[in-house]
């Protein structure tokens, strides 16, 4: 009754408005209040939780995607990918959902992505006369795959709760990646087909002079995922240290390469990032606490027996669970998301075979859509600031994208056990 | 456009800007002190053949006060993770505002709460010395990181009540300065693009 009541208040806490923190905390004054448990204790525990150095990882991404941002660290990228795709039809706006990707590789953060090839984008899309709702409803559906192609602050928060190996994380969600980044230049593709006045990029005389000068341009941008993929595959550095080596890399490569930073910008961009950080580790902080009282009243062993007393069908168990996640993402941020529904599920799923690092992939793509998916979906609102677009005009496409490329992608990697599987198969054995 | 500050009352203006530039700078240090240490860890491993001794030790206790001094400007800058759904669904400013009210003062609730609990927290850590819990090689105590929760908590039910006061005053939704800032940020950002 008290676990029903606490989810009942988290719900209707959240959809009012409420910060995630907060709506978290209340929670805690319902299990304190109902629940008779000693509340000097609460705070400590989610000390001792985040006394981790692993999870440092989270917010030196968050720093590192700052700096990225402000560096213009981006913009060589996009301009060389635009070379390579923008001359079709549709490509231009799939040169975006692709810059999304590759920049997701050195960022670890769906917002980074969002707000750096959002503002790159954006203006070249409108010039192009990409209707506005599409382009920067396609930039919004896109961005998550910075949660998706490694490294990932989720899934390193999903190895952590769940004591699986990072590393292997990572790799359940490259394939589901390269997936999407398919399926979304597909639905742009149809999306796009039939506008009659879209500009097309020409063809530049000297393709090859152009595509070397572009690449040069674009090597500090791209030697930046081989220091840090490099670093963590080769067994050089963890997560963590590969962040911290990230972020300082990028320093002077915005300040002095691509001169995007400059002193005040970058003040400005490291106390922004540091102001998300303190947002997102507090909203750790309290969703652990909670989520240490729902193990400690047995909550997964509850959601296992009453998922099974419906049904004991493998199929129909994973529809639930990816149900269950669907309805969490759309209340919750992806990582409050993650840090619930991690530790209920996971119990539910390995129960019907279903490997833990096939289930990080689940949850990674669940969760990447649970930010693009309202009401809770803060990668659509930020979206709507980035690209100057109303959001009701990005409401139709969205929804495209998600029915389209978003859920097929996800029933594909939750049915298809090698998509998530093959390649840390092939990398760890 | 309108930040908070305009409206509270004028002898709290100064500390409150002062407040604001302390954490601030705190929090800048603090960030680059975070990446900075990692990378000299990875220096002083391949380069030096060294290590940093217990770094994880005092660094954590950085990370800890910068999450949550971070967070309380977050709280004054209303920049926390929210749906914020019913401010798009509704353009009646009163509906609005009567919303931001409720917000704000369960905010104001859970924060004050937060800081009791911190408070009984550090209370029954004070009261176990000299057996208190300390980190394994610097013998740092707890308390050092712990205080950072009574801190945080009480600068956001601070924040929180500075914003109800100023939801009651004005009668209206003021635009958040993060909002502002962002939006001019990415308006300067899209502009140079262009």
């Amino acid at each position: 009754m008290l676990i029903l009541s606490c989810l009942v208040l988290l719900c209707l806490l959240l959809v009012i408005g409420i910060s995630v923190p907060m709506a978290f905390g209340a929670v805690l004054i319902l299990i304190a209040v109902f629940g008779g448990h000693d509340v000097s204790g609460f705070l400590p525990a989610g000390h001792w939780k985040l006394n981790t150095v692993i999870l440092l990882a989270i917010p030196l991404f968050i720093l590192a995607g700052s700096v990225m941002e402000r560096g213009k660290i981006a913009a060589p990228l996009v301009d060389l990918i635009q070379l390579l795709v923008g001359r079709m039809r549709g490509g231009l706006s799939a040169a975006a959902v692709v810059a999304c990707a590759v920049f997701g590789s050195i960022s670890g953060s769906a917002a980074a992505t969002l707000t750096c090839i959002g503002s790159i984008m954006m203006p070249h899309l409108r010039r192009a006369n990409y209707p506005e709702g599409t382009a920067a409803a396609l930039i919004v559906a896109a961005c998550p795959l910075g949660l998706l192609i490694p490294p990932s602050a989720s899934q390193i928060l999903y190895a952590w709760v769940t004591q699986q190996s990072v590393l292997k994380c990572f790799l359940s969600t490259v394939v589901p990646g390269f997936i999407l980044v398919a399926l979304l230049c597909v639905v742009n593709f149809l999306l796009v087909r039939k506008i009659p006045d879209l500009r097309l990029a020409e063809r530049p005389k000297r393709f090859g002079r152009e595509l070397g000068v572009r690449s040069w341009r674009a090597f500090p941008a791209l030697l930046m995922p081989a220091f840090i993929l490099g670093g963590i595959y080769g067994g050089v550095m963890t997560p963590t240290e590969a962040a911290g080596v990230a972020v300082i890399y990028a320093i002077p490569v915005g300040f002095f390469i691509y001169k995007g930073l400059n002193r005040r910008n970058f003040w400005q961009g490291i106390r922004e990032a540091s102001v998300t950080i303190g947002v997102v580790m507090v909203m750790v902080f309290m969703v652990l606490i909670v989520s240490r009282f729902l193990i400690f009243e047995d909550i997964p062993g509850l959601a296992k027996s009453l998922v099974f007393s419906i049904s004991d069908n493998p199929v129909v168990i994973l529809l639930m669970v990816n149900l269950v996640m669907i309805l969490i993402g759309m209340v919750m941020d992806d990582i409050s998301g993650l840090l619930l529904s991690a530790p209920l599920l996971l119990p539910i799923v390995t129960s019907v075979g279903m490997d833990p690092i096939h289930f990080a992939a689940v949850l990674g793509v669940n969760l990447g859509m649970a930010n693009i998916t309202p009401p809770t979906a803060p990668l659509l609102y930020l979206g709507a600031r980035v690209t100057g677009a109303p959001v009701n005009r990005m409401m139709k496409p969205v929804l495209i994208m998600i029915c389209f490329a978003w859920l097929p992608t996800l029933m594909i990697t939750t049915f298809i056990p090698s998509v998530a599987l093959w390649l840390p198969g092939v990398l760890f054995g | 456009m309108t930040q908070i500050i305009e409206h509270v009352p004028a002898a709290l203006r100064g500390p409150v800007r002062l407040m604001l530039a302390i954490k601030g700078a705190f929090v800048c240090a603090a960030s680059l002190i975070m990446a900075a240490t990692f990378f000299c860890v990875v220096i002083l491993r391949y380069g030096f053949g060294a290590d940093l001794f217990a770094y994880e030790e005092w660094l954590l206790i950085i990370c800890f006060w910068l999450y949550f001094m971070a967070s309380a400007i977050g709280t004054y800058e209303n920049s926390h993770v929210s749906a914020d759904l019913l401010s798009y669904l509704t353009t009646d400013e009163r509906l609005r505002w009567m919303r931001a009210v409720l917000v704000c003062a369960i905010e104001l609730a859970v924060s004050l709460a937060a800081l009791y609990w911190a408070v009984l927290a550090i209370r029954d850590e004070v009261a176990s010395y000299p057996y208190w819990q300390a980190t394994i090689a610097l013998k740092i105590p707890f308390f050092v990181p712990r205080l950072a929760l009574i801190f945080g908590f009480g600068l956001m039910s601070f924040y929180s009540a500075l914003r109800l006061y100023v939801l009651c005053k004005l009668r209206r939704v003021p635009e958040s300065a993060a909002a502002d800032a962002a939006d001019s940020d990415i308006a300067d950002m899209a502009a140079r693009d262009e």
